[in-house]
């Protein structure tokens, strides 16, 4: 007899509905599978055949043929186990297949017919709703992540027999988990980490609120133990939550990385993503012979923070440069083309020197070659990609030392997150009939129809292009900083202080990495 | 066929296995090196000090070869000045261990005026940079050349000054003339051969090597009438420089600074042995009995602009010693970007400067 459930396969971060069709016939015994499957699939029959038996019902020595449809699309993973099984059910005549039109099954089964929780749920559901099912039949560890998705009867189940009574019982409804509500986030829910933790460092708490307004990638200087670290942990705590879809966008990624258990909890917490300079290509930007996310992709609506940034392999950072530019990655292989989103802010952290203590005379054992050689470790092309550079200062004494009381001590990270919050929205209306969302995305032509600064703010730019020797990139990323800056101040124009400021922003890089530039000790 | 007096120094000072001090030997028994060129192998045994390889070196040369390598080396537009030439500066002729010879590139060396060595640290604070770069730009008003060696820092400073004030300024480098070494001082090297001279004791083509540095430092000291360390730290090559002045006689100054300054400690240690602390470009100039009557010092454009009062507050706290941004603010009581905005337009007037990474003096 022949039968057919519903299950899906995960390609990049959306997913594929999968028919399978299970077909018993008399016969020699024998249990095939077919369609393009990878070897975790086809090791299904023995799952399968194992979780039925140990379930009490008889596996029949038929000859059974399972085919997943499509079948020139290849499959991989566990979450096929729990569809494979029910079709079977269904064909030995067990159960009826009736409701299986609007049911899709997800799940792995064990050899006792328990049920697993699989990666990937949660794009299997939303794929399901587009696609009219009723139901989705989820493995309990995964329930959380399932009920985002508005409108899905989601059923959570452990137990291979449970499933099977339930579809003969045919009363689905009374078992449906109750749905996400989703309510407008309020409060920070990072208050363990608050800005008023930094002591001194303005210039670098100023730095940040703009870049994080207008996502402006950034990269901060500054000797060992300056609080770079301590800075980026804090910067989710300024962002405006996620909206609704976003959070899905990145529920969908963390569960398709199999980090389902955490799901829902912080549910409106933008992803940061701190790999360490150790990190692999692959690792960096997804990749292997079945394209995997890495960790741009999962710092997806988030922040990438990439501290010590001159450890990290040229090479490495390197592929970051297209990136950051298109907000995706299209991982190319032979017979399949993935592409993940990462739209993610990028935070990195230097030293300015290998000791670390450039420009304090005193303690730096550089030689000015051995700093030329260290900053050169980035490219050009990569500092192009970074809005704003600031240098930290050495925490002086009296900064540490006069640590306010506890008691005293308020809390900024609210305060500064609405300002955010204000500069972001001034920016959504502004781009509403444009392609794009925030300054930093700005194009050329786009920066001719927003970013209009005041007669004396031109004149400035002028001047400065001249002295500096500015290139028109540069130009075009000073107009951009400095619309977020009007942004932040609430101001219509952009004016002549704004365009100051992002100048300033970016006279590190003119120190730093012009040619000529001198190594100069304080 | 017959070679010419540069080839045969050219020769003289390029056999392999041959040093400095067995080229003294022989030139005291040869006087010159055509002399060495038709000694037979018996004198030269009976010299007594070469091996056999040496002489076997001296004896086995081509002479094709050493026009051609000389004609390359003219043809890249380096002279060879040597020991006994009419070129050959006076003031190195009576230092201990003289160059034998010399390749320069750029100008004809110019070693009549007075000049001075300014030396000091590769690795400079600030203060050092200003001091030589304006001690230099006022002695090169006043005539007086600027020696040095073309390195980071303290160096490469005061040969910017010398040439800002049109002044000539010779750099003698430990690697062959016609390398830049440090790459990034191209600029420079490229202006010091345009108005001044770049000189090596090192054939062109020689790679920089550690020991070539202390080894031209004889040089530098041996070009000038004067050596001013501007700034040294503890060991540094400069001490070198130091030793070899006095050892050819000649005047040692240095500029003081502050006790607690590492990259002072060897100018203050030099002061405390007894050489001349030197305050100003008029301490050089009496000691060199030079009046110079246009002597202007260095520009003043403080006055040129008037500031608003927010500009004001944020000059009043700055000083030489390097200040962040940050401290800036607190200190002021500004917002921070504020004080962005403000030192911004007071470095685009060119009256306070960026040092490194968000700190600001006085001063251009």
């Amino acid at each position: 007899m022949f039968c057919r459930s519903f299950c899906a396969a995960i390609t990049g971060v959306s997913a594929q509905i999968i028919k399978v069709e299970a077909d018993i016939t008399e016969g020699l015994p024998m249990f095939h599978m077919v369609g393009y499957l990878g070897s975790e699939v086809k090791e299904a029959a023995e799952r399968v055949r194992s979780a039925i038996k140990n379930m009490g019902y008889n596996f029949q020595a038929k000859r059974i043929t399972v085919n997943l449809s499509p079948a020139d699309i290849r499959k991989e993973g566990t979450a096929f186990d729990l569809s494979v099984a029910m079709a079977l059910m269904a064909s030995f005549g067990y159960i009826s297949d009736k409701m299986f039109e609007k049911i899709m099954f997800i799940g792995e089964l064990s050899l006792d017919g328990h049920i697993n929780g699989v990666p990937g749920v949660l794009a299997m559901v939303s794929e399901a709703k587009k696609q009219g099912f009723k139901y989705c039949v989820v493995p309990e560890d995964n329930i959380k992540e399932a009920i985002l998705v508005e409108g899905m009867g989601i059923i959570g189940t452990g137990l291979l027999s449970d499933i099977v009574e339930l579809i003969m019982s045919g009363d689905l409804k009374k078992h449906v988990a109750k749905s996400k509500v989703w309510e407008v986030c309020k409060g920070n829910v990072y208050t363990e980490k608050d800005f008023s933790d930094i002591y001194g460092q303005h210039l670098l708490k100023r730095a940040v609120q703009i870049a994080v307004s207008g996502r402006h990638n950034m990269l901060i200087i500054g000797p060992p133990g300056v609080g770079k670290t301590m800075l980026a942990e804090r910067i989710p705590g300024i962002m405006p939550p996620l909206t609704k879809e976003e959070s899905i966008e990145t529920a969908i990624i963390s569960s398709i990385c199999g980090e389902y258990d955490k799901l829902n909890d912080y549910i409106y917490e933008r992803p940061v993503r701190t790999p360490h300079y150790s990190i692999s290509q692959a690792g960096l930007i997804g990749g292997g012979n079945v394209p995997k996310p890495g960790e741009i992709t999962r710092a997806h609506r988030g922040i990438l923070f990439l501290d010590e940034l001159t450890e990290f392999k040229r090479s490495t950072l390197e592929l970051l440069r297209g990136p950051l530019e298109s907000k995706k990655i299209v991982h190319t292989r032979m017979n399949r083309s993935i592409t993940y989103p990462c739209d993610f802010m990028l935070i990195a952290a230097m030293n300015p020197c290998p000791c670390g203590y450039y420009p304090d005379i005193g303690k730096c054992r550089c030689t000015p070659d051995k700093i030329r050689r260290y900053l050169g470790k980035i490219s050009h092309a990569f500092l192009d990609r970074i809005d704003i550079i600031v240098e930290a200062e050495a925490v002086r004494y009296h900064s540490v030392g006069d640590l306010p009381d506890c008691r005293e001590r308020k809390a900024v990270s609210d305060t500064i997150r609405d300002k955010v919050i204000a500069a972001e929205k001034i920016q959504h209306d502004r781009y509403s009939k444009d392609s794009i969302k925030n300054n930093s995305e700005l194009n050329a032509k786009q920066i001719k129809k927003w970013c209009h600064t005041d007669e004396a703010g031109s004149k400035f730019l002028q001047e400065i292009y001249e002295e500096w020797e500015l290139s028109a990139r540069s130009y075009y990323k000073i107009l951009k900083v400095a619309r977020t800056i009007a942004d932040y101040e609430h101001e219509e124009n952009i004016l002549l202080d704004h365009i100051k400021e992002a100048v300033f922003y970016r006279s590190a890089e003119r120190k730093l990495w012009h040619k000529g530039g001198d190594v100069i000790w304080n | 066929m017959e070679l010419t007096e540069d080839e045969l120094w050219y020769w003289f000072v390029n056999i392999e296995g041959i040093g400095r001090r067995t080229r003294h030997k022989l030139l005291e028994i040869y006087k010159k090196p055509y002399e060495l060129f038709l000694a037979s192998e018996e004198m030269l045994k009976n010299s007594g000090f070469l091996s056999d390889r040496q002489i076997y070196n001296i004896l086995n040369r081509n002479t094709y070869n050493i026009r051609d390598k000389v004609n390359m080396i003219r043809r890249k537009g380096i002279s060879i000045i040597h020991f006994k030439g009419r070129n050959y500066p006076e003031r190195l002729i009576n230092i201990p261990d003289p160059p034998h010879v010399l390749y320069c590139k750029g100008a004809a060396m110019n070693d009549k005026n007075p000049a001075v060595a300014i030396v000091g640290s590769r690795k400079c604070s600030d203060y050092g940079r200003t001091v030589a770069h304006n001690l230099a730009y006022e002695l090169a008003l006043c005539g007086v050349s600027v020696i040095s060696g073309m390195a980071y820092g303290i160096d490469a400073e005061a040969q910017k000054g010398c040439l800002e004030a049109g002044g000539i300024t010779m750099a003698v480098l430990g690697c062959g003339v016609d390398i830049c070494y440090p790459q990034s001082n191209i600029e420079l090297y490229t202006m010091i051969e345009r108005s001044g001279t770049v000189i090596s004791e090192y054939k062109p083509n020689t790679a920089p090597k550690q020991g070539f540095f202390p080894e031209r430092n004889r040089i530098v000291s041996g070009l000038a009438d004067i050596v001013i360390v501007v700034e040294a730290g503890e060991k540094s090559g400069s001490l070198i420089t130091v030793d070899c002045a006095l050892e050819q006689g000649k005047d040692v100054y240095a500029v003081p600074g502050r006790v607690t300054d590492s990259q002072s400690k060897s100018c203050n240690m030099l002061i405390k042995n007894g050489a001349f602390l030197l305050e100003s470009a008029d301490d050089i100039l009496s000691a060199l009995d030079i009046k110079c009557k246009n002597n202007k010092s260095i520009k003043k454009t403080e006055n040129k602009y008037s500031l608003v009062t927010d500009e004001k507050i944020v000059y009043a706290k700055l000083g030489l010693e390097p200040k962040h941004i940050d401290s800036i603010a607190s200190e002021t009581g500004m917002s921070v970007e504020n004080v962005m905005r403000i030192v911004l337009d007071l470095e685009l007037k060119h009256i306070i400067r960026k040092t490194a990474n968000n700190y600001y003096v006085k001063g251009v």
